[in-house]
């Protein structure tokens, strides 16, 4: 997507601090990226590395003991830090929505699926006839494919990819611009997981909202993704084009280890492999890059400041050997 | 056989997370920072002092009826003396002894049978949950009072341990349901199951494995079963159901009304035994405040600040990590 | 393969759970009709998606549930109903890692409180100390120093099921069952946790049951994978033989959903429009895959699909596939991924 209108999201410096019972975490660390209408934009990295309070912290969503700290964020040139409880009620809904890993934190378990429906248009479009907004909901279910008898269910009567496809019916009710999905297939089955994923590329392409799609897995990522961020202990570690993640490029080492962790079909076999040691400890962070101990290719210098993004081809790679590795590249490539 | 393979090095580096210290129940260390605590548990504390010292501070005994009658608080009798002439601060001192010796006794009681019939149940299943759940709920209808009403009229001489018993085997039922229905939510959890394969007893499970993941709902239960017992005792010996020869907060209360303190206006007689109840009460309801604010995320008063003071704490972080 | 000798096995395990739906009684079954096999130090994957009845079964298998129908037997001896006494003597020698890493251990212990009881219960005649040290050791907790002192919160997912399969060797096992061990994990960590548990069988010559809802990460471990929907098994291979030639409708959907392939339309499942509870009722006659299989017929609806030989140690239940309607040239793997 080449789009060169405004960005739909923008986020500017961004840091992320919390506090919890070990001492202050800093979950983002200085996170600048755009997402252009109608793009997907993936962001991928191990629990703990921030993306997810990236994705509370576009909402305006975050926790009481955490902040943004330092930076910007803005939804359609709205600065979200700017708006007042009423208006960001307001905003969330109709400008950005979000899809949770269960489907459970939107839905009530009190209340039946259509009860919900409805009630997301009472609020929200209060000028909407009665019919208008029946028009709508069946509309919606059918662009998610669930039948219409189950507007009479309670949550805890679908099952889980159910659930979920009446999540993103219910995030897209109001045609937001953008969509924060975080891990919104993580809890589900092979199968199920295949076909939600699908169903997100199939909507997206008819409606053309904006997608930021959170995930640990690079598989779902650069399957659904038109651009990638990877993220490791909160910073950006890596960015560029998803063809990057799918065809031969120069990688950060993380990222090579996120590829590499991948199962991959050899004759009649998967292979896997991991990255080994323990993902960062936010509250104690060390000096430099924050991946080098268990960086293949770290060096005394890498403990000195943290690498900053520089470009490599079509992307960006925080590393301190970012010549070597686009070097490597060319070699094998 | 199976075709994994390794990354470049192999295991993993925990040297790289710095060493972490934590008390193992975070919640006790953020009760001790609790005011509410503080106060709640100095009271307590106080009283569980004079009921133990209770022999060396009385100064005289509670039963004699040497001194002058009704007189006012002195030098001599700090809190006055009775109609019949006994010493008010000696009954109070040897009366906090056997009310706290009654309540913490029931309150023992009823917690054991609230465990087994309430918590036992619950981590075994099946029938015997089954019986028991419907066995707790018929005596949770039951209306308490009453019951004990009739039971210590029943058993004519009561005295402190048979007081304890009424008052221990009525008053477990709610507070079986409580710990019944957390027993039931931790039961099935992966290391409670984990440790029953390793071959643990049920009640190394119960004890070692669920209780301590409750321990704030079983102290708590614990000092609502205290309040209860006190209160219960105080009510009996209030009613003349209790032993009446046995000084403690309710018969000094009995004592008073039926000697006419309030017609001679004496207040020091009167006044000693209902304030140490309602001072009691306070420090456990106190104590349970604090307990519901450290272990109730909810309730707990967000640990940080506003927005701008952790941005504060950034910048001050950030100078130290030099970044 | 090789052959094994055989340590565990079954022979129609059935398990039936009752549940009350307001005022009637409704019987489903998780597992039903189960009969399979496992040998000394092999790794067998069980695969199936959330409500197959997978779980179901390795508890059964593990103790943990007792079946309602069938057999189960150990080492020879009938343990499908054991006493409480010989219950606990059964799990010295089958133990459990479950999936939910979070609650895997007791949040209020330290690593070498959570480990002490197991330990000194079975290093009879051995220094527990040194035990524990030895089992960190063998299973990559180090420094061993410094993981002891940590408590569950303090370790990464990773380390936390380390510490798990730990207390499940403590009784020197000869049987684990691994309830989808690494599906709450980061992909980055899952590869390590499985390598763990495979060379845990070269280290200690121990069998392993491995359940997962992930064909790929079966296919990397295991030798053998069963498939199983809707209480049912429904496939067995050799893990090599199920990637080329994966015969059931449902086990070539898995393998299509975990390589990222486009879907052909004639391979897509029909959306699940009846409630899926109704393939576990036991009223229901057909082979559980009916309602969804793009290759179902009249008959599949009718009566369960009995085993079928297709190569050496591959079976299938599937009518298809008897009729010879579903033949070699399944779109399993047809092609391979870039």
């Amino acid at each position: 997507m080449t789009d060169t209108t405004k960005p739909v999201l923008t986020v500017d410096h961004a840091t992320v601090v919390y506090e919890s019972d070990d001492g202050l975490a800093c979950a983002v660390n200085d996170i600048s990226f755009t997402v252009a209408p109608g793009q997907i934009l993936g962001i991928v990295g191990e629990s703990g590395c921030g993306k997810s309070t990236l994705a509370y912290a576009i909402m305006h969503l975050l926790p009481a003991n955490a902040a943004l700290v330092e930076g910007k964020i803005q939804v359609q040139g709205v600065n979200v830090y700017r708006l007042t409880e009423d208006e960001l009620r307001r905003f969330r809904w109709q400008h950005v929505s979000m899809v949770f890993q269960s489907a459970l934190v939107t839905l009530n378990p009190v209340l039946t699926v259509g009860h919900q429906f409805r009630e997301i248009f009472r609020i929200h479009a209060p000028a909407l006839s009665r019919g208008a907004v029946g028009e709508r909901i069946e509309e919606l279910l059918e662009l998610v494919r669930i039948h219409p008898q189950h507007l009479r269910s309670y949550p805890h009567e679908l099952s889980g990819g159910m659930r979920q496809r009446i999540a993103i019916a219910m995030a897209i009710a109001l045609d937001p611009d953008l969509v924060i999905m975080d891990e919104p297939t993580t809890a589900l089955d092979a199968v199920v997981q295949r076909e939600i994923l699908e169903e997100i590329r199939r909507i997206q392409a008819i409606k053309h909202f904006a997608v930021v799609f959170i995930s640990h897995d690079l598989r779902l990522i650069r399957y659904i993704s038109s651009a990638v961020m990877v993220m490791y202990a909160g910073r950006a570690v890596e960015t560029g084009s998803a063809d990057r993640f799918l065809h031969p490029a120069a990688h950060h080492p993380y990222t090579r280890g996120l590829l590499d962790s991948l199962p991959e079909w050899n004759v009649d076999r998967f292979q896997m492999r991991g990255i080994p040691g323990s993902p960062p400890d936010l509250a104690h962070p060390i000096s430099g890059c924050a991946f080098r101990p268990r960086c293949p290719i770290a060096r005394s210098e890498c403990s000195l400041a943290p690498p900053t993004l520089r470009d490599v081809g079509a992307g960006k790679i925080a590393c301190i050997d970012v010549q070597s590795l686009a070097k490597g590249n060319e070699a094998h490539g | 056989m199976a075709n994994v393979t390794h990354g470049a090095s192999a295991g993993p580096s925990a040297a790289a997370n710095p060493p972490m210290r934590h008390t193992q129940l975070a919640w006790v260390r953020r009760l001790g920072k609790n005011r509410k605590a503080r106060v709640g548990l100095g009271i307590f504390a106080a009283f569980v002092l004079i009921a133990v010292l209770a022999p060396a501070i009385a100064r005289y005994n509670p039963g004699s009826t040497n001194f002058p009658p009704l007189a006012p608080p002195s030098a001599q009798h700090w809190f006055g003396t009775t109609g019949l002439g006994q010493d008010v601060y000696a009954q109070f001192v040897w009366g906090t002894r056997s009310s706290l010796l009654v309540g913490f006794g029931a309150s023992v009681i009823s917690t054991v049978l609230a465990v087994v019939i309430g918590m036992y149940p619950a981590y075994r299943g099946g029938w015997l949950d089954n019986v028991m759940a419907t066995f707790t709920n018929i005596f949770l209808v039951i209306p308490g009072l009453p019951l004990m009403i009739v039971a210590a009229a029943y058993v004519h001489q009561s005295n402190t341990l048979t007081l304890m018993l009424i008052i221990g085997l009525t008053g477990w039922a709610g507070r079986a349901r409580v710990l019944r229905s957390q027993t039931l939510t931790l039961a099935h959890r992966e290391f409670v199951w984990a440790a029953r394969l390793t071959g643990a007893s049920d009640w190394r499970v119960l004890v070692r494995e669920i209780l301590p993941n409750m321990l704030s709902l079983f102290v708590a239960s614990l000092m609502y079963g205290i309040l209860g017992a006190i209160l219960a005792e105080a009510g009996l010996e209030f009613l003349g159901l209790g032993n009446l020869t046995q000084v403690s907060w309710g018969s000094m209360l009995y004592w008073a009304s039926n000697g006419g303190a309030e017609l001679n206006g004496a207040w020091w007689w009167l006044l000693p035994g209902g304030l140490a109840i309602a001072l009691f009460g306070t420090s456990l309801a106190l104590m349970n405040f604090a307990l519901d604010e450290v272990t109730n995320p909810r309730l707990r008063q967000p640990a940080s600040r506003s927005g701008e003071r952790l941005a504060r704490a950034w910048q001050v972080m950030k100078g130290d990590i030099g970044q | 393969m090789d052959e094994r000798a055989e340590l565990l096995k079954t022979s129609g395990l059935t398990v039936r759970f009752f549940q009350a739906q307001g005022l009637r009684r409704t019987t489903v079954v998780p597992v039903n009709q189960v009969s399979l096999s496992i040998g000394a130090g092999e790794i067998l994957g069980l695969v199936g998606e959330s409500g197959s009845g997978k779980t179901t079964l390795g508890r059964t298998l593990a103790g943990m549930i007792v079946a309602s129908q069938g057999r189960l037997w150990f080492n020879g001896r009938d343990v499908t109903r054991l006493g409480r006494r010989a219950l606990r003597q059964y799990w010295t020698e089958v133990q459990m890692i479950f999936q939910d890493v979070y609650n895997a251990l007791n949040p209020v212990y330290t690593v070498e409180q959570q480990l002490s009881f197991p330990i000194s219960r079975h290093a009879v005649g051995k220094d527990p100390d040194q035990e524990l040290e030895r089992l960190l050791h063998l299973t990559g907790l180090t420094p061993s120093s410094l993981i002891r002192r940590r408590l569950p919160h303090e370790l990464s997912g990773g380390q936390r099921q380390r510490v798990a399969i730990v207390r499940a060797l403590a009784s020197r096992p000869r049987l684990l069952v691994a309830d989808e061990p690494v599906s709450m994990l980061d992909v980055s960590l899952r590869a390590e946790i499985l390598q763990l548990l495979a060379d845990l069988r070269q280290a200690l010559g121990l069998s392993l049951v491995y359940i997962t809802h992930d064909l790929p990460s079966a296919i990397a471990i295991c030798d053998r994978i069963i498939v199983m929907y809707g209480g049912r098994l429904i496939e067995s291979a050799p893990a090599g033989d199920l990637v080329k030639t994966a015969r059931h409708p449902y086990t070539a959907r898995l393998l299509l959903a975990a390589t990222f392939d486009a879907m052909s339309a004639e391979s897509r499942p029909k959306p699940d429009r009846q409630a899926s509870g109704s393939i576990l009722q036991p009223s229901y006659r057909g082979c559980p895959y009916a309602p969804r299989c793009p290759a179902v017929t009249d008959i599949c609806v009718e009566t369960v699909p009995d085993w079928i030989h297709v190569d050496d140690g591959h079976v299938v239940a599937c009518h298809a596939v008897a009729s010879g309607r579903l033949g070699a040239g399944l779109p399993a793997r047809e092609k391979s991924p870039g």
